[in-house]
């Protein structure tokens, strides 16, 4: 393992050495654990490990290249009533057994009864299936990524533009043992990667800014030139924005736009929501006496009949979550609300077969032919929205969402993109705007572009953000000032 | 090849550890500090930490156990000495007759747990002095409370503060009084075993208030049906008597007892009460298992749905007997073993409690018979839904065979309809034994009922003191009958 | 404060385990009986690692590296059983022709060292094959300081009986329970205490242990009003946050301004523009988003630019001469302030920090930097006659993270009136006061947003609670509008999280911040 890097450059000693914990390493890490747990009580065991690589630059050059590795052990405890939870990264024997050790000694030190109605959840998550697994994205072999961020950096250096970027790949396995108070033992193992890659392309002087960005399991499906081309092509043709009035506008928004406010609409279908006595959607309703039960707009026509939402764990772009308990959920069909997202209790206490609706942030929503540039010739004035960021959610009751436009804004006039504009804060609703369709384009897989150092938690079922979605033009959407910010 | 390396490389490890073990100093420990309780600057402090070890030593006595249900006895206890010990060295420096009225909820308790019973006397009374009727109120219902929480219930205080307040808190309704201080009392003195002082509190209120137990007071705040309950304390002997006569002169007594002393009719509020003497019907169902059979009278559990005909007595309740009848809610099926670890809904605390308090029963009183009855759900706990019949399977697997209640176990199968369109969610329909245990347009499926040899309804509920009276009663009338 | 902890170390034996499958192939052997206790951090085999896989970053090319270990704890305070948490971490930087490599893990022995170091180089390596070479001119270091040192604190958490910990929470429970129409009550304390080592090719070495304690302290009112007790935000202390400030004064206070609040008519805006008073720790968070972000030097360079955005201030024209607001603003960058959240005595690149100048009489002076951003300003530096150093913003939040540029603690310097929160107020005769809104601010941290908690004033005071009220500011015209600062009494000391980089890391700063008031500043409803 010690020769020399030079010689093997392409294949550094990173690639021969596994660098995630195997279904049997983690079994074992449980099974040494869980010796020093007692015998009362019931005991949960996470195990979980993690490898990143990243690659990230910035003003034409590669800032820091990165491999960083993680575990996690984490202990639940459950004994009379009581409730203990520590968490190590070591796991030598000793920390093994402290760790255990503390856990166990607040759940049967405890003096609240926190877990007398909380059993210990069966070892199960939602597996993801191999599907979420990528082998390319775990081939650490980061001379292609040097070699493709080179390519895309030249481009802009060559043209005086500024580049900047991240390409991240991530492996990450995670097992879980638990034992109840009986003695009945359940495990469960996943896998999964996430490669992602985005890129701005900025005018040095903050007089124009483009970006283009992917995320999926699967490397392959991620072409760096292809972002890279359009994150240039956006940057050149947003020079020297001029400000307009703010207001309502006809808006071209793409994918990753639309992507934006579909996420809004999704969390505000979790029914456990009104449930739990929460007000304020525009989706879930108030409460049934007669059937005793929370009605909501399931079976409603909530948006325009052209949008189709669904989560379908075959397919290649989207997909995420296979086992036998998870199948296809049609979220919006022809506009109508079909699916809202169920808690797991609810699942199979109330549903009719298993429905598999539990929440989930990987989704696809279907497109059409109809490319931007037909859109934009239909247009006879309106923006053309490449991001939206920064979104808060200011009123629940309406789902108003506010945030800004970034990285590319223009508008266009008489069927053309006749000048950039400077960008917008933007106060908004995704039921008005889904209300208010002309046309809806081809769709196209977008990015999670915010992501933290390692998932430790294993909790993918809402840690996988594989989405596709299409351009979309509609009317009047308000755009409530214009901010300074490129 | 995502692991190239082939050997189990932790497998070596690990044992290698074993053999050489380590001392087992982790960054874990707890640093080995007791509270310098004598510091504490608040006595919400004292009483954070008083409580924090009363409820850890109750929490770690046996009746806690996860396998073990909540038993209602456990105020009886006597409190620990780590929390008197505690208490006292919190206390120590804090002048309690400084305090401020604000501070009283959280040092009352404390003191009384430390037995400063005098000192609480002294501060109550003092501030009752001082205060304006509005203060006298919270100062009052802090106090009592403190004293009926305390471990042991201060009855003597309290009957002393109400005493002191009679024109706030007379025994009588219509001298303006109201009767809740009073009827705690009893209740406090009932729970102590006092029983003169009990009854003769009792026969007091009810002989001031005989005009206010009407049908509508009682309906209206309650007080009479509390009343009422004390009452069939204060008489439990004599009503055991006529218990043991039959379940219809049980009643009687009852009636004429409450007759005698209010001289208006018993009050038919919609209460338990109401159903004792009803003959409960068969209890119809589609899936019936029993444990009985097996030779120890355990073990395992039988399906015997194909075969009806084995179940002996096939009729339940059981006539010539007494029948307990449990009425299992669906937060206990998420506890059912078919589903690895279920998520409790929180009402499976109830089964816990109500399975604990029935096998005391049938260890009392071998001869009870015990009929456990359920309906399927489409589903337990987080597993995916079963049909029908696995369902029933498995809700036998758990009642029978992992809590081992000696039972025959009945299960209907639940009908349902579908909430419209997208919903989906199922909406269920009564079963066979829910329609015919409606009664009076009131369903009589309540968690536990208890049947005489007629059949006829002696007790619903838990209360465990009050059954093992009532059972026993009928006990011994039916073995008077067969000897 | 001793290390009593005692702690089996450097692990051979199974940690080389999670070693083997992390990726050190052969060390399980190697170290299994090599187990060893280290009983402080002071430990000179701490150094061994350090200087292994410092050597092994040099040997195989790096012109520079340097190595951090870091082992953090974590007590999360609610009911009876706390959450506890360790995490130990081990990161190596190397830089090969001016690129920088980064490897890590959790494992904390001699072979893992040397390979982080290697893995480090091989990295940074793998840039300068095919791109020859980046600029990097890493500013000198002031000294090349080496030592022990801990952050003083009175009360260790972690060395506390946790019954006590309970008790004291416990006790505020009921203290809150008392108080007239609170609904619920949120009473949660976190504790962190961190022990980092350092070293680098340099041949500095040294090591320090860190606490930060917070609480979430909050009494929630029915119609959505929440009392919060915002002192309690993330300090750089140890219990006695809790129990050395006025805690239930504090709550009592919170209590009676919600109170106020509850009995005040909800009323719509009437748009435009208005006078408007501004509490400390939403000034906290402007000073935080609008100057300490922009001023963080790979901010301001664009090395965010794929991220968080660009800051709005271009250090290479503007740095001395940007006027970012009236003459009576002044910020300084200060990680010497007992109680900050930032505090330390060497960053995590070995700089003992500085007290530094960013905003001077309204201009922009100076950067938040590390030793690679202070040889990006040289040219201004020189030109300022300020000395070409870093001043200590270099901060890894655990040392598996690759360490960044992170906000600094920042102060707002406070007027030397007597002027309060509420003197102020008494002087708006027509006006708007925020009071802690949320505070929404563009990726170039030059228009802003607020969202929430907005109040008129008239003739001053409160008269009504505005609904869907929103301030719409640009920095520069913010702070030139300041027309009244608070005294030094009402300074008060806020620790405020902030995300940048990718992948994300989030680190704490304090604020030192006053009540302001501004004139003019434009209000828009938002529905």
């Amino acid at each position: 393992m010690n020769k020399p890097i030079n010689d093997s450059i392409n294949s550094s000693e990173n690639e021969n050495t596994p660098r995630v914990f195997s279904k049997q390493e983690t079994a074992d890490i449980a099974e040494a654990a869980v010796k020093f747990a007692s015998d009362s009580g019931s005991i949960k065991v996470s195990i979980s490990s993690w490898w990143g690589a990243g690659q990230r630059w910035s003003r034409n050059k590669t800032s820091m290249s990165s491999d960083q590795r993680d575990v996690m052990v984490k202990i639940e405890s459950k004994k009379n009533g009581g409730w203990g939870e520590a968490q190590t990264n070591q796991i030598d024997l000793d920390s093994l057994k402290g760790v255990i050790g503390i856990a166990e000694y607040y759940a049967t030190e405890s003096a609240d009864n926190r877990a007398l109605d909380r059993m210990m959840e069966k070892a199960f998550w939602n597996s993801p299936g191999s599907n979420v697994w990528s082998d390319k994205t775990f081939d650490p072999n980061i001379m292609k990524f040097v070699s493709a961020i080179e390519k895309v950096t030249k481009m802009a250096s060559d043209d005086s533009l500024l580049s900047a970027g991240y390409v991240g790949t991530t492996g990450n396995t995670a097992f879980v043992y638990a034992r109840d108070e009986w003695g009945r033992v359940s495990t469960d193992w996943g896998e999964v990667t996430e490669a992602t890659c985005s890129m701005t392309v900025r005018h040095p002087k903050g007089l124009g800014s483009g970006w283009a960005a992917r995320t999926s399991f699967d490397i392959s499906k991620i072409s760096i030139d292809d972002i890279a081309n359009k994150a240039y092509d956006k940057c050149k043709a947003s020079l020297d924005p001029v400000r307009i009035e703010p207001g309502r506008y006809t808006a071209i928004l793409e994918p990753q736009a639309v992507g934006e406010l579909l996420i809004g609409l999704l969390w505000s279908l979790k029914r456990i929501f009104p449930e739990q006595g929460h007000k304020g959607s525009p989706i879930l309703g108030g409460y049934n006496q007669e059937v005793n039960r929370h009605y909501s707009k399931l079976g409603w026509k909530i948006v325009d009949e052209r949008i189709n939402l669904y989560h379908d764990p075959e397919d290649p772009f989207v997909g995420t979550h296979k086992s036998d308990m998870v199948g296809k959920v049609n979220l919006i069909t022809n506009g109508i609300l079909t699916t809202i997202f169920n808690s797991y209790t609810h699942e199979v206490n109330e549903m009719s077969e298993l429905n598999p609706s539990t929440f989930r942030t990987s989704f696809r929503m279907d497109g059409t032919d109809t490319s931007t540039e037909e859109m934009i010739r239909g247009t006879r004035k309106g923006i053309l929205i490449t991001k939206l960021a920064q979104s808060h959610l200011i009123d629940p009751q309406s789902l108003l969402f506010t945030g800004v436009t970034r990285d590319g804004l223009w508008l266009i006039e008489n069927g053309k993109i006749s000048k950039a504009v400077r960008n917008f804060r933007w106060i908004e609703s995704p039921m008005f705007i889904f209300n208010n369709i002309d046309q809806i384009g081809i769709e196209e897989p977008i990015s999670s572009y915010w992501w933290a150092r390692g998932k430790l938690i294993p909790d993918f079922q809402n840690s996988l953000n594989n989405r596709v979605v299409p351009t979309m033009k509609v009317r009047d959407f308000n755009f409530s000032s214009t901010i300074d910010a490129i | 090849m995502r692991y190239r390396f082939h050997i189990s490389i932790i497998t070596i490890v690990l044992s290698v550890v074993v053999g050489t073990s380590a001392p087992s100093q982790t960054l874990f420990q707890r640093p080995d500090t007791t509270p310098n309780y004598v510091a504490y600057q608040y006595p919400d402090q004292c009483l954070a930490a008083v409580n924090r070890i009363v409820s850890r030593v109750d929490r770690k006595d046996t009746i806690w156990r996860d396998t073990a249900a909540y038993d209602s006895m456990r105020i009886t206890l006597p409190v620990p000495e780590e929390a008197i010990g505690v208490g006292r060295l919190c206390l120590s420096q804090i002048d309690v007759d400084s305090l401020f009225v604000t501070d009283y909820k959280d040092i009352i308790p404390t003191l009384l747990l430390i037995n400063r019973d005098d000192d609480v006397n002294r501060i109550v009374h003092k501030a009752l002095d001082n205060a304006d009727a509005l203060k006298k109120d919270s100062i009052f219902l802090i106090a009592q409370n403190a004293y009926l929480g305390a471990r042991p219930k201060r009855v003597k205080l309290f009957e002393q503060l109400l005493a002191r307040e009679d024109n706030l808190y007379k025994t009588s309704v219509s001298a303006g009084g109201e009767l809740r201080g009073y009827v705690r009392l009893a209740e406090a003195a009932l729970d102590l075993g006092e029983m003169e002082y009990a009854s003769n509190l009792v026969y007091k209120i009810i002989n001031e208030n005989a005009k206010q137990f009407t049908v509508d007071k009682i309906n209206y705040d309650r007080i009479g049906v509390y009343v009422y309950k004390l009452l069939l304390e204060v008489i439990n002997d004599e009503a055991m008597d006529s218990l043991a006569v039959s379940t219809q002169s049980y009643r009687r007594f009852l009636d004429n007892t409450w007759k005698k002393l209010t001289t208006t009719p018993f009050p038919r509020s919609k209460n338990n009460q109401n159903f004792i003497g009803t003959i409960l019907p068969q209890i119809r169902g589609d899936f019936w298992y029993t444990n009985l059979m097996a030779s120890n009278g355990e073990g395992t559990s039988i399906a015997l749905s194909d075969n009806p005909s084995k179940i002996s007595p096939q009729v339940r309740p059981v006539v010539g007997k007494v029948n307990a009848i449990l009425f299992l809610p669906g937060g206990c099926h998420s506890q059912s073993p078919k589903v690895l670890y279920g998520r409790d809904n929180g009402s499976g605390r109830g089964c816990w409690s109500t399975i604990s308090l029935i096998k005391r029963l049938k260890n009392r009183f071998p001869e009870m018979e015990i009929t456990v009855v359920s309906k399927t759900f489409g589903s337990i706990g987080n597993s995916p839904p079963l049909p029908p019949k696995d369902e029933a399977d498995s809700l036998a697997d758990y009642f029978l065979k992992f809590h081992k209640i000696p039972a025959i176990h009945v299960i209907a199968e639940t009908g349902f309809i579908r909430m419209p369109g997208y919903d989906k969610r199922r909406i269920d329909l009564d079963v066979d034994y829910e329609h015919d245990l409606e009664i009076n347009g009131e369903s009589l499926v309540r968690e536990l009922l208890f049947t005489d040899e007629y059949g006829k309804i002696f007790h619903i509920g838990g209360d465990e003191p009050l059954l093992i009276k009532k059972i026993g009663a009928v006990m011994r009338r039916l073995s008077a009958r067969t000897h | 404060m001793a290390y009593t902890n005692r702690r089996n170390f450097i692990r051979g034996t199974a940690l080389s385990s999670a070693g083997a499958a992390l990726g050190i192939p052969g060390s399980s052997r190697n170290n299994s009986n090599n187990h060893t206790e280290v009983t402080d951090i002071q430990d000179s085999r701490l150094k061994e690692l350090i200087t292994v896989a410092v050597d092994a970053a040099v040997e195989t090319g790096a012109s520079y590296a340097d190595a951090r270990l870091s082992h953090t704890e974590f007590l999360h305070a609610f009911g009876s059983s706390p959450i506890r948490n360790e995490h130990m971490g081990f990161g190596v930087r190397a830089v090969v022709n001016g690129f920088w490599g980064f490897a890590a893990s959790p494992v904390w022995n001699k072979s893992e060292a040397a390979r982080l170091g290697r893995a480090a180089t091989a990295q940074a390596k793998s840039h300068s094959l095919i791109s020859g070479g980046r600029e990097m001119d890493l500013a000198p270091m002031k000294n090349l300081e080496s030592g022990h040192w801990v952050m003083p604190i009175k009360e260790d958490p972690f060395e506390m009986s946790y019954d006590e910990i309970h008790d004291f929470m416990g006790g505020l429970h009921r203290f809150i329970s008392k108080l007239e129409k609170v609904d619920r009550r949120i009473v949660e304390f976190r504790f962190y205490r961190k022990l980092k080592v350092y070293g680098s090719s340099l041949g500095q070495y040294n090591t320090q242990k860190l606490y930060r304690s917070e609480g979430d302290v909050i009494l929630k009112f029915g119609g959505g009003v929440d009392g919060i007790v915002e002192t309690l935000s993330p300090a750089g202390m140890g219990f006695e946050l809790f129990r050395e400030r006025p805690v239930r004064e504090t709550i009592r206070e919170v209590h009676e301004e919600s109170l106020q609040i509850l009995a005040l008519p909800e009323v719509p805006l009437d748009v435009g523009r208005y006078e408007t008073l501004i509490n400390n720790k939403a000034v906290a968070d402007l000073v935080s988003k609008t100057i300490g972000k922009p001023t963080e030097v790979d901010t301001a360079f664009g090395h965010e630019a794929n991220a968080g955005g660009v800051g709005f201030i271009d250090p290479i024209e503007m740095l001395g001469s940007f006027k970012i607001g009236h003459s009576l603003l002044n910020i300084t960058g200060d990680r010497s302030r007992p109680g900050s959240v930032g505090l330390v005595k060497w960053d995590d690149e070995g700089v003992e920090p500085s007290k530094f100048d960013i905003v001077k009489e309204g201009v922009v002076v100076g950067m938040q930097c590390n030793r690679e951003g202070a040889g990006w300003i040289k040219d201004y530096l020189t030109r300022a006659g300020k000395p070409l150093q870093s001043v200590g913003c270099a901060y890894a939040p655990d040392a598996i993270d690759v360490p960044m540029v992170h906000n600094v603690d920042l102060t707002i310097t406070p007027s030397d009136s007597s002027d309060s929160l509420d003197s102020l107020r008494k002087g708006i005769k027509k006006g708007i006061e925020l009071k802690s809104p949320i505070i929404d601010i563009d990726f170039q941290c030059i228009t802003g947003f607020t969202m929430l908690n907005a109040f008129e004033l008239r003739d001053g005071k409160r008269i009504a609670r505005l609904a869907h009220t929103s301030m719409l500011f640009r920095t520069p015209e913010l702070w030139s509008n300041m027309i009244g600062i608070a005294g030094p009494d009402s300074s008060s000391r806020f620790g405020i999280e902030t995300k940048k980089g990718e992948p994300m890391q989030t680190s704490a700063a304090s604020v030192y911040s006053v009540p302001v008031v501004f004139k003019e500043m434009t209000f828009i409803g938002t529905r």
